[in-house]
């Protein structure tokens, strides 16, 4: 039960709001691809740097990526998880299905040069590993109570027959 | 053979009870099973934006399964030997010392049950432990599901790291009967050989051999193209045929350690 509730706090200790920002020259043939690793949901702030312009982000899996890099970075054959497309600066949480490997694609069709800011920042709870912990601690508490039940009745039992 | 048995479970509940009291199978689960598990959650939730090439992504699966495996091992990696060399000394070089060996041996049970019970709970408890927070770690904490090969390879290295650490060590415990001794002595050899090992003109069997957990540490981080480590990547039959030998050495030493014990004079 003590080690269900240790993973539980270790996971809202791990869970504290992590962002990383990177900053990316794109263009029309030359889009970029960003992966990261992921068990809660995530906060994605893309932003241009002169706000001239438009361009795409799609949201996938990591497997989806991998099809766009071998179809010249283009988000024809994929279904991405979210899309928004012709837009001048994204702020929106990205709901992720699962914990695991995800990517995004930002495109655009401006043939000038671009400066795009890219900043992910987690959000929420690690659900998966907090349930792990609550399944832990909830066996524990069963073998607990199990333990104490069993001794009650083992200390009845001996004292019947002392009777 | 149902009475044998019965008393084989006595004897195992008289060392569970005498040797692993509390804290020590408590404190033994807080180290293997929290450490790694707080390794592992602290290692994946970042959020790693990388600007992945096309190289990348070709290994992504190997890339993704040694990548977290070797998170997890690192967790473990440096409790392995120290938690065996410890419940070795204090389970059984210890009762050499303080003579709780000669109680034991006044029970209605053969010599070497006595020492084999010792022997099993020092290789179980912790590989049991290992194991388990692999699996927990595997469902609830990595992101992605590893390849079953390297699962396999991570746990077989545990087992047989264990296996061997334990045999060796209980063979020092008999031998001196001096827990500073046996507690020396692993602690050289659980430090000294894989320094030693990472010296190259080793035979790579040889190396997995003597440190079966290190090379299948080593395997594994070069399944990712993340960790990039730069060292020479282990043959999997190298890998193979190294467990095969560190686990005929291993059964070697526990016969000869049980050979000796039931013919060492016990107590004064």
């Amino acid at each position: 039960m003590i080690l269900g509730i240790a993973v539980i706090l270790l996971s809202s200790l791990g869970s504290y709001v992590y962002s990383e920002r990177t900053m990316r020259v794109i263009e029309e043939n030359d889009p970029l691809v960003y992966l990261f690793e992921i068990g809660q949901d995530v906060h994605a702030n893309v932003t241009l740097d002169h706000s001239i312009g438009t361009f795409n982000v799609y949201f996938m899996t990591w497997q989806d990526a991998n099809r766009t890099m071998f179809e010249n970075m283009t988000a024809t054959p994929i279904t991405p998880i979210s899309s928004f497309e012709n837009i001048s600066s994204l702020q929106e949480n990205l709901y992720i299905p699962a914990p695991g490997i995800y990517a995004i694609l930002v495109t655009t069709e401006s043939t000038e040069l671009q400066i795009i800011r890219v900043e992910l920042s987690a959000i929420g709870i690690q659900t998966r590993v907090i349930s792990g912990g609550v399944l832990v601690a909830g066996v524990g508490a069963a073998m607990l109570v199990l333990s104490v039940i069993w001794e009650h009745r083992t200390k009845s039992s001996l004292g019947e027959k002392a009777k | 053979m149902k009475h044998k048995l019965a008393k084989l479970m006595a004897q195992f509940q008289i060392e569970i009870r005498m040797s692993y009291r509390f804290p020590v199978i408590e404190g033994l689960t807080a180290l293997i099973f929290l450490y790694p598990i707080w390794i592992a959650i602290s290692t994946w939730q970042d959020v790693n934006i990388r600007p992945d090439t096309l190289e990348y992504f070709v290994y992504a699966e190997f890339g993704f399964s040694g990548k977290h495996l070797a998170t997890l091992m690192t967790g473990m990696l440096q409790w392995l030997p120290i938690i065996v060399i410890v419940l070795v000394s204090f389970t059984a070089a210890k009762s050499f010392e303080d003579g709780y060996i000669q109680t034991l041996l006044t029970y209605p049970v053969e010599r070497v049950t006595v020492l084999l019970v010792k022997i099993i709970c020092v290789i179980v408890i912790p590989a049991g432990l290992m194991t388990f927070t692999s699996l927990f770690a595997i469902l609830f904490v990595i992101p992605q599901s590893p390849l079953l090969g390297d699962v396999s390879i991570m746990l077989s290295g545990v087992w047989i790291s264990i296996l061997l650490f334990a045999t060796l060590s209980m063979l020092v415990a008999v031998i001196t009967k001096k827990v500073s001794a046996t507690a020396i002595f692993g602690l050289a050899f659980g430090i000294v050989t894989p320094l030693l090992l990472s010296n190259t003109a080793f035979p790579n069997f040889v190396r997995v051999a003597l440190d079966p957990f290190g090379a299948a540490y080593r395997y594994i981080t070069n399944h990712s193209t993340y960790l990039m480590l730069g060292t020479e990547m282990t043959p999997l039959f190298d890998l193979q045929i190294g467990f095969g030998i560190s686990l005929m050495i291993s059964l070697a030493l526990l016969a000869f350690t049980l050979w000796i014990f039931t013919r060492s004079e016990i107590g004064g």
